[in-house]
Protein backbone atom coordinates (compact mmCIF):
# COMPACT_ATOMS: atom_id res chain seq x y z
CA UNK A 1 0.00 0.00 0.00
CA UNK A 2 2.15 3.45 -1.07
CA UNK A 3 -1.15 5.64 -1.00
CA UNK A 4 -3.26 7.32 2.30
CA UNK A 5 -6.80 5.72 2.16
CA UNK A 6 -8.93 8.94 0.76
CA UNK A 7 -12.33 10.43 1.51
CA UNK A 8 -14.83 12.40 -0.86
CA UNK A 9 -13.73 15.41 -2.64
CA UNK A 10 -12.99 18.44 -0.39
CA UNK A 11 -12.11 16.43 2.61
CA UNK A 12 -8.37 17.02 2.72
CA UNK A 13 -8.48 14.27 5.97
CA UNK A 14 -7.19 11.17 5.42
CA UNK A 15 -6.08 7.54 6.82
CA UNK A 16 -2.55 7.17 6.66
CA UNK A 17 -1.16 4.25 4.95
CA UNK A 18 1.55 3.43 7.44
CA UNK A 19 -1.55 3.13 9.89
CA UNK A 20 -2.97 -0.03 8.13
CA UNK A 21 -1.93 -3.85 9.92
CA UNK A 22 -0.96 -6.61 8.37
CA UNK A 23 -0.83 -9.23 11.49
CA UNK A 24 -0.92 -6.84 13.87
CA UNK A 25 1.99 -5.40 11.63
CA UNK A 26 2.84 -1.58 9.93
CA UNK A 27 1.81 -2.84 6.59
CA UNK A 28 5.07 -0.25 5.42
CA UNK A 29 7.72 -2.64 6.54
CA UNK A 30 10.56 -0.52 5.60
CA UNK A 31 12.15 -3.54 4.41
CA UNK A 32 12.65 -5.29 0.73
CA UNK A 33 10.09 -7.70 0.04
CA UNK A 34 8.53 -9.26 -3.26
CA UNK A 35 11.30 -7.13 -4.81
CA UNK A 36 9.56 -3.86 -3.78
CA UNK A 37 10.42 -1.53 -1.52
CA UNK A 38 8.35 -1.55 1.76
CA UNK A 39 5.91 -4.22 0.85
CA UNK A 40 4.72 -7.03 3.18
CA UNK A 41 5.72 -10.48 2.95
CA UNK A 42 3.24 -12.67 3.57
CA UNK A 43 4.03 -16.03 2.64
CA UNK A 44 7.09 -17.99 1.13
CA UNK A 45 6.51 -21.01 -1.12
CA UNK A 46 9.12 -22.93 -1.90
CA UNK A 47 8.55 -24.45 -5.71
CA UNK A 48 10.71 -27.35 -5.53
CA UNK A 49 9.47 -29.98 -8.17
CA UNK A 50 6.44 -30.68 -9.68
CA UNK A 51 5.52 -32.42 -12.71
CA UNK A 52 2.11 -30.82 -12.99
CA UNK A 53 0.68 -27.39 -14.78
CA UNK A 54 -0.54 -25.62 -11.93
CA UNK A 55 -0.44 -24.95 -8.12
CA UNK A 56 -2.95 -23.07 -5.88
CA UNK A 57 -1.88 -21.62 -2.68
CA UNK A 58 -3.87 -19.92 -0.21
CA UNK A 59 -2.62 -17.44 2.39
CA UNK A 60 -3.95 -15.63 4.66
CA UNK A 61 -3.54 -12.36 6.91
CA UNK A 62 -5.20 -10.21 9.26
CA UNK A 63 -5.88 -6.68 7.92
CA UNK A 64 -6.83 -4.08 10.43
CA UNK A 65 -6.88 0.04 10.84
CA UNK A 66 -4.15 0.47 13.56
CA UNK A 67 -5.11 4.36 14.41
CA UNK A 68 -6.52 7.43 12.30
CA UNK A 69 -6.32 11.25 13.02
CA UNK A 70 -8.71 12.90 15.40
CA UNK A 71 -9.57 15.25 13.27
CA UNK A 72 -10.60 12.30 11.10
CA UNK A 73 -13.58 14.16 8.85
CA UNK A 74 -16.84 11.29 9.00
CA UNK A 75 -17.01 10.03 5.64
CA UNK A 76 -15.86 6.85 3.88
CA UNK A 77 -12.59 6.49 2.99
CA UNK A 78 -10.96 4.06 0.17
CA UNK A 79 -7.60 2.93 -0.45
CA UNK A 80 -5.66 0.16 -2.77
CA UNK A 81 -3.83 -2.98 -1.28
CA UNK A 82 -1.54 -4.47 -3.78
CA UNK A 83 -0.96 -7.89 -4.09
CA UNK A 84 1.71 -8.94 -5.22
CA UNK A 85 3.75 -13.09 -6.69
CA UNK A 86 7.25 -13.10 -7.80
CA UNK A 87 8.72 -16.39 -8.83
CA UNK A 88 12.15 -17.13 -8.75
CA UNK B 1 29.63 -38.71 -19.23
CA UNK B 2 27.50 -41.25 -17.39
CA UNK B 3 23.87 -40.64 -17.75
CA UNK B 4 23.57 -39.73 -14.00
CA UNK B 5 25.68 -36.97 -14.73
CA UNK B 6 23.94 -35.83 -17.70
CA UNK B 7 20.89 -35.87 -15.99
CA UNK B 8 22.19 -33.92 -13.07
CA UNK B 9 24.21 -31.40 -15.58
CA UNK B 10 20.57 -30.69 -16.74
CA UNK B 11 18.59 -30.41 -13.71
CA UNK B 12 21.74 -27.74 -12.28
CA UNK B 13 21.17 -25.89 -15.78
CA UNK B 14 17.18 -25.70 -15.42
CA UNK B 15 17.81 -24.38 -11.55
CA UNK B 16 20.13 -21.24 -12.96
CA UNK B 17 17.66 -20.36 -15.60
CA UNK B 18 15.29 -20.25 -13.11
CA UNK B 19 17.19 -18.90 -10.63
CA UNK B 20 17.71 -16.20 -12.98
CA UNK B 21 14.48 -14.74 -14.85
CA UNK B 22 12.36 -13.64 -11.20
CA UNK B 23 8.53 -12.70 -12.73
CA UNK B 24 6.45 -10.70 -10.87
CA UNK B 25 2.42 -10.65 -10.92
CA UNK B 26 0.24 -8.06 -8.88
CA UNK B 27 -3.28 -7.85 -8.19
CA UNK B 28 -5.04 -5.47 -5.91
CA UNK B 29 -7.96 -5.59 -2.96
CA UNK B 30 -9.66 -2.36 -2.26
CA UNK B 31 -9.92 -1.63 1.06
CA UNK B 32 -13.01 0.81 3.16
CA UNK B 33 -13.65 2.61 6.07
CA UNK B 34 -16.43 4.50 7.20
CA UNK B 35 -16.33 7.25 10.49
CA UNK B 36 -19.59 7.96 11.19
CA UNK B 37 -21.21 11.16 11.65
CA UNK B 38 -21.55 12.60 15.39
CA UNK B 39 -23.10 15.85 17.17
CA UNK B 40 -23.60 16.58 21.02
CA UNK B 41 -24.72 19.21 21.92
CA UNK B 42 -25.33 21.14 25.58
CA UNK B 43 -26.58 24.13 27.33
CA UNK B 44 -24.78 25.83 30.72
CA UNK B 45 -26.91 25.65 34.04
CA UNK B 46 -29.09 28.36 34.93
CA UNK B 47 -29.76 29.85 38.58
CA UNK B 48 -32.99 30.14 39.83
CA UNK B 49 -34.63 33.51 39.22
CA UNK B 50 -36.06 35.52 41.69
CA UNK B 51 -39.53 36.75 40.34
CA UNK B 52 -39.36 39.84 43.19
CA UNK B 53 -36.32 40.59 40.85
CA UNK B 54 -35.65 39.13 37.96
CA UNK B 55 -32.70 39.79 35.88
CA UNK B 56 -31.40 38.53 32.69
CA UNK B 57 -28.94 35.19 32.57
CA UNK B 58 -26.29 34.13 29.93
CA UNK B 59 -27.04 30.13 28.47
CA UNK B 60 -23.88 28.97 26.90
CA UNK B 61 -24.76 26.37 24.15
CA UNK B 62 -21.69 23.83 23.55
CA UNK B 63 -21.76 22.09 20.43
CA UNK B 64 -19.60 19.46 19.42
CA UNK B 65 -19.68 17.82 15.45
CA UNK B 66 -17.95 15.85 13.19
CA UNK B 67 -19.94 15.80 9.97
CA UNK B 68 -19.55 14.74 6.28
CA UNK B 69 -18.40 17.04 3.35
CA UNK B 70 -21.83 16.34 2.03
CA UNK B 71 -23.30 18.76 5.05
CA UNK B 72 -24.14 22.35 4.40
CA UNK B 73 -24.88 23.76 7.96
CA UNK B 74 -25.82 23.92 11.54
CA UNK B 75 -28.36 25.57 13.08
CA UNK B 76 -28.24 26.08 17.00
CA UNK B 77 -31.07 26.92 18.48
CA UNK B 78 -33.13 26.75 21.92
CA UNK B 79 -36.61 26.71 23.05
CA UNK B 80 -38.99 25.65 25.51
CA UNK B 81 -42.38 24.38 24.45
CA UNK B 82 -45.06 22.95 25.78
CA UNK B 83 -43.27 20.32 27.86
CA UNK B 84 -40.92 22.61 29.41
CA UNK B 85 -43.09 24.64 30.86
CA UNK B 86 -42.12 25.86 34.82
CA UNK B 87 -44.47 24.53 37.57
CA UNK B 88 -44.91 24.52 41.01
CA UNK B 89 -45.73 21.88 43.35
CA UNK B 90 -48.53 19.79 43.39
CA UNK B 91 -51.61 21.81 43.71
CA UNK B 92 -50.67 24.92 42.44
CA UNK B 93 -52.22 25.24 38.80
CA UNK B 94 -50.38 28.35 37.77
CA UNK B 95 -47.04 28.09 35.51
CA UNK B 96 -44.37 29.70 33.71
CA UNK B 97 -45.34 29.03 29.96
CA UNK B 98 -42.92 29.92 27.08
CA UNK B 99 -45.02 32.71 26.74
CA UNK B 100 -42.81 34.74 29.62
CA UNK B 101 -39.28 33.55 28.70
CA UNK B 102 -37.78 35.88 26.56
CA UNK B 103 -34.56 35.72 24.56
CA UNK B 104 -32.31 37.90 23.21
CA UNK B 105 -29.62 36.97 20.10
CA UNK B 106 -29.43 40.61 18.92
CA UNK B 107 -30.46 43.80 19.56
CA UNK B 108 -34.04 43.06 21.26
CA UNK B 109 -36.05 40.94 23.65
CA UNK B 110 -38.32 38.46 22.02
CA UNK B 111 -40.38 35.08 23.46
CA UNK B 112 -38.41 32.28 23.30
CA UNK B 113 -40.42 30.31 21.29
CA UNK B 114 -41.26 32.69 18.87
CA UNK B 115 -38.89 32.58 16.11
CA UNK B 116 -38.29 30.27 13.16
CA UNK B 117 -35.12 28.08 13.37
CA UNK B 118 -33.86 24.38 13.08
CA UNK B 119 -36.57 23.39 10.93
CA UNK B 120 -39.11 24.79 13.91
CA UNK B 121 -41.61 28.09 12.54
CA UNK B 122 -42.35 29.95 15.36
CA UNK B 123 -41.35 27.56 18.07
CA UNK B 124 -38.19 28.47 18.21
CA UNK B 125 -35.00 30.94 19.07
CA UNK B 126 -32.31 30.54 16.77
CA UNK B 127 -28.65 31.18 18.56
CA UNK B 128 -26.75 31.04 16.04
CA UNK B 129 -25.78 29.45 11.86
CA UNK B 130 -22.72 28.14 10.94
CA UNK B 131 -22.15 27.60 6.91
CA UNK B 132 -19.99 24.65 6.79
CA UNK B 133 -16.70 24.17 5.07
CA UNK B 134 -13.66 21.77 4.99
CA UNK B 135 -12.51 24.22 7.70
CA UNK B 136 -15.59 23.71 10.32
CA UNK B 137 -16.75 20.08 9.56
CA UNK B 138 -14.78 19.12 12.47
CA UNK B 139 -15.59 21.40 15.36
CA UNK B 140 -16.77 22.98 18.86
CA UNK B 141 -19.11 25.62 18.52
CA UNK B 142 -20.03 28.22 21.91
CA UNK B 143 -22.89 30.50 21.78
CA UNK B 144 -24.61 32.52 24.08
CA UNK B 145 -27.95 33.50 24.33
CA UNK B 146 -29.82 35.75 26.95
CA UNK B 147 -32.52 34.57 28.79
CA UNK B 148 -34.74 36.26 30.91
CA UNK B 149 -39.03 35.78 32.53
CA UNK B 150 -40.78 38.46 31.32
CA UNK B 151 -41.69 39.86 34.72
CA UNK B 152 -44.78 41.80 32.83
CA UNK B 153 -46.13 38.69 31.68
CA UNK B 154 -45.84 36.71 34.57
CA UNK B 155 -49.74 36.44 36.37
CA UNK B 156 -50.06 38.91 39.39
CA UNK B 157 -51.76 36.25 41.38
CA UNK B 158 -48.94 33.20 40.39
CA UNK B 159 -48.79 31.58 44.06
CA UNK B 160 -45.41 31.83 46.44
CA UNK B 161 -43.64 28.12 45.44
CA UNK B 162 -40.39 27.17 43.26
CA UNK B 163 -41.07 27.16 39.75
CA UNK B 164 -38.96 24.04 37.61
CA UNK B 165 -39.44 23.42 33.80
CA UNK B 166 -36.94 23.52 30.93
CA UNK B 167 -35.30 24.73 27.99
CA UNK B 168 -34.20 22.03 25.14
CA UNK B 169 -30.96 22.95 23.03
CA UNK B 170 -30.62 21.89 19.38
CA UNK B 171 -28.46 21.36 16.46
CA UNK B 172 -30.08 21.42 13.25
CA UNK B 173 -27.60 20.33 10.76
CA UNK B 174 -28.36 19.95 7.04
Amino acid sequence: MTQNMKGSAGNSSSIPYSSIQLNNTSIVTGSTNCGVVSAFQIANHAAGFCFCTSKTYTDTAGVRIAGYPTTLEADTYTGTITLIATAQ
Amino acid sequence: MSVKKMVFAVILVMLAVGAATAQTYTGSVPISAIKGESVTVSGSALSQYNLASLAPQTLTITSVWNLKPSRASVQVCVYMGAAGKMTGSAGNSGVIDDTMVQTKVGASWVNIDAGNGCGMTAATTQVNSYTLSSANRVNTATDTVQVQINAAAVPAGLEADTYNGSLTVVDYVQ
